[in-house]
């Protein structure tokens, strides 16, 4: 098909969706008669994570999902339990697990091939070819356990040996409508959390960002916390597993939620756990407890619980030690790694993948959160697919069927001839960056307050080179301006204006500051007590005219920035002061029809500034409002000068 | 002598409240606290005890019902002793090779630090933390998690 006219159509095909089919197979050429072998069309796509097996023929519709174990039982001394066998065990508690893998990649070899022999014994392969996944970066010794294993021991004839991510990919891109050849695929397994981003139908890996946050490390610090405050649950990792998948969710605003589950009882749910006799599986108990089933079994109450532990995923300094970059962090980090004139496409295209994903409400967080980090003038779609867990294999299954997939495998004979090394070359194709070097300093993100100053621009009517060396801009209370202050609230008020009508370019890389040196600011004045300014996350972004009510009590004080001339809408401005966030809370802007609130959208935290883009401002005013919070050193102190 | 302030803290003796954890153990305590969230079990093989006696079930034995025929078929021992190798090995492997060949290695995936200061939760109760144990460093809320603290893993903890 395509493959035969490769040639002559190479320039075209960089434009082509199909890209990453045309560009992988660099080595061979793919067989003429590929797509006519009919008698072979079937091929088993095994996706092998470090919690459960993912396996299924291309063709039939079934994925089967195995645990990816060996399991003990307390009350069972005569036998094991293989991966699904499990089910024939009565008690499952104090289940012992062997598991294959450390830390994400196989390292007990043995118990990893009993599982197997237990995997392809109820899915033979045949002769079929196999498709197999690897983590990313699959260590080379690992790789070649796994070719000894297929080719020798279970005499498999064709292999194809790839990342889950890479048959996200080419699912995603295969059944999605459009032309983009670049997202990012965020995937959270069972061992770590991977961010990976795909340019032009190839894994960019410098971008790539591993987190070691995944369900294992959820499980154990669920069991650990509910072993300290309530039950001793150490040994219970298989109910304490399935607990945290009934009660868990992630919050949208993990703040008020705790605040919430603090005050009143609306997050609180009780669970029964399993005995193994009445009760095989645990369930959540609505309602009130009666004594009966109070005496009966045993309850965990889960409260905060419930959303500390997904949220770990976005800080993941809630587990004391762990100091990594929140996932809505990483993945903006990730984007902007990439090549820009890639950015846009892959915000636009950013798949949810994994276990972890199926939290309720994962999705709109991720959203909301990694709004907040990414460049204002970017749109942001997330994509998770229904069955987040099975993905990869419908994308293997969808492969297999591809004319250039039979072109990209090893064959039986190809490994006996060359080796392992020759396999190992043939699957990690990846490794090479063709279209830009490898550039290991980090593009810093813009920033248009550190713009402004390299430029020396007079952002507040005065010039921050020459008179404030010091990178916080300070705001300083003067006078009687304090006893307008009423220790809650200081508003800023913006009105600036732009002479010549903006430009709209869409999309407009690389981002384009506003042109300071026509906007003119008149009029100043701010209060804020004579300490660096913090937002934090109570801080509320609203249009003038929303202020009404705020403005009818003088206590509120509004200083002013005017621009001259009138009349015209303000492009893209804000920013306050240099200090930095305190979290990374969502920011909500009320909207100006009723009481309801919308979240903010693409304005954006950066750099210490606040960012609000001009498709935001209904009327020329923008008006900042937010509660100051005061650092000095560790701790936080509310000032009001005297 | 001072009078002692009438709070949750006044049953503890005074030589306890002395006592602070140096750093190493502090170090300690924290990488074995994260060890253990690594680990996929809390407690002993329960059939620990069976290694030496006869009755001890082999893995192969669990697959009476194979049905493919193979020349070659290996126990899993071989390849247990063939490919045994650390997961510390492994990574130091990966970096030597991934030098040689000029690509990122496992290390060099690790998600960067935070660019927001920690936030930190109650050990005790689970909920937004303002204060440290002095003892041992462990973060807490309010004087009563700070007593439960005090009283159940403070000093206890072993290491
Ligand atoms: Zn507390
Ligand atoms: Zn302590």
């Amino acid at each position: 098909m395509e493959g035969n006219k490769r040639g002559r159509l190479d320039s075209k095909q960089h434009h082509d969706r199909k890209l990453y089919l045309s560009k992988r197979p660099r080595g061979g050429s793919p067989g003429p008669s590929s797509s006519k072998r009919k008698e072979c069309s079937n091929a088993l796509v095994l996706d092998n994570g470090g919690f459960t097996i993912k396996i299924g023929y291309s063709k039939d519709n079934n994925i089967t999902v195995l645990p990816n174990h060996i399991m003990k039982a307390k009350s069972e001394r005569k036998r094991f339990f293989i991966a699904d066998q499990i089910e024939d065990c009565r008690d499952l508690s104090g289940l012992y697990y062997l598991t294959p893998h450390d830390h994400g990649y196989i390292s007990k070899f043995d118990v990893q091939k009993n599982v197997w022999d237990y995997t392809f014994n109820k899915f033979p392969a045949d002769d079929m070819p196999v498709i197999v996944t690897q983590p990313i970066f699959n260590f080379k010794h690992i790789q070649e356990y796994m070719d000894e294993i297929f080719f020798e021991e279970y005499d498999v004839k064709t292999l194809y040996r790839t990342n889950s991510t890479d048959l996200t990919y080419y699912q995603y891109i295969t059944t999605k409508k459009g032309q983009h050849t670049s997202c990012i695929i965020v995937d959270s397994g069972y061992s770590f959390t991977h961010i990976v981003p795909y340019v032009n139908g190839k894994k960019y890996t410098n971008g790539i960002i591993r987190m070691d946050i995944g369900g294992k490390l959820l499980t154990n610090y669920l069991k650990d916390i509910l072993s300290y405050r309530q039950l001793h649950v150490m040994e219970e990792t298989y109910v304490i597993n399935q607990l945290k998948e009934d009660t868990c969710y992630m919050a949208l605003d993990f703040k008020k939620e705790m605040q919430t589950a603090k005050t009143t009882n609306d997050i609180v749910k009780n669970y029964v756990l399993p005995d193994f006799h009445n009760i095989r599986r645990g369930y959540v108990h609505e309602g009130e407890v009666d004594s009966q089933l109070a005496e009966n079994f045993q309850i965990l109450r889960i409260n905060n619980e419930r959303i500390s532990v997904p949220e770990v995923l976005m800080k993941p300094s809630i587990i004391p030690g762990i100091e990594q970059a929140g996932l809505a962090q990483c993945i903006a980090k990730s984007i902007a790694k990439c090549p820009t004139k890639y950015r846009q496409q892959m915000a636009d295209n950013i798949i949810l993948v994994g276990g972890n994903t199926n939290f309720p409400g994962f999705k709109e967080r991720v959203e909301t959160e990694t709004r907040m980090f990414l460049p204002s003038h970017h749109r942001m779609t997330v994509f998770k697919p229904e069955e987040p867990i099975k993905y990869s294999v419908l994308g293997g299954k969808s492969f297999s069927k591809d004319p250039q997939f039979r072109s990209m495998c090893v064959k039986k004979h190809e490994y006996e001839e060359h080796g392992s090394n020759y396999t190992y070359k043939k699957f990690n194709e990846f490794v090479e960056i063709e279209e830009e070097p490898p550039k290991k300093t980090e593009e810093a993100p813009f920033s248009y307050l550190d713009h402004w100053k390299k430029e020396g621009v007079d952002i507040f009517q005065k010039n921050v080179m020459k008179e404030d060396p010091s990178p916080d801009v300070q705001f300083i209370l003067e006078g009687d301006d304090i006893e307008q202050y009423d220790g809650k609230y200081v508003t800023i008020e913006f009105e600036y204006e732009k002479k010549q009508p903006p430009k709209v370019e869409i999309p407009p890389p690389p981002i384009k500051p506003p042109d300071i040196s026509q906007l003119k600011v008149i009029k100043k004045k701010m209060i804020v007590p004579n300490s660096p300014l913090v937002l934090n996350s109570n801080a509320t972004v609203v249009r003038a005219s929303d202020l009404q009510p705020i403005r009818a009590p003088t206590k509120v004080y509004r200083p002013v920035f005017r621009t001259k001339p009138e009349n015209q809408k303000i492009t893209q401005i804000i920013s306050i002061n240099g200090a930095t966030p305190m979290t990374s809370g969502p920011l909500i802007i009320p909207s100006t029809s009723g009481g309801k609130t919308v979240s903010l959208g693409s304005a954006q935290l950066l750099n210490n500034a606040v960012i609000i883009p001009q498709n935001m401002f209904g009327s020329k005013n923008l008006t900042l409002q937010f509660r100051p919070i005061f650092m000095q050193g560790n701790n936080i102190i509310i000032t009001k000068k005297q | 002598m001072s009078k002692v302030v009438s709070r949750g803290s006044t049953r503890l003796r005074e030589n306890e409240r002395q006592r602070i954890i140096d750093d190493s153990t502090r170090r300690r305590r924290l990488r074995k606290f994260l060890e253990n969230l690594e680990a996929d079990n809390f407690h002993e093989d329960p059939h620990a005890d069976l290694v030496m006696s006869k009755k001890v079930p082999k893995f192969d034995d669990n697959l009476e019902s194979r049905t493919r025929s193979k020349k070659r078929e290996r126990n899993s021992e071989y390849y247990q002793i063939k490919y045994r190798k650390s997961f510390q090995q492994m990574i130091e492997d990966d970096r030597k090779e991934a030098d040689d060949n000029n690509r990122m290695s496992y290390m060099d995936l690790s998600a960067p630090q935070s660019d927001f200061p920690p936030y930190y939760t109650c050990a005790v109760c689970g909920y937004h933390s303002n204060y440290i144990c002095i003892s041992c460093g462990v973060r807490v809320c309010q004087t009563r998690c700070f007593d439960t603290h005090f009283e159940t893993r403070c000093l206890k903890w072993t290491t």
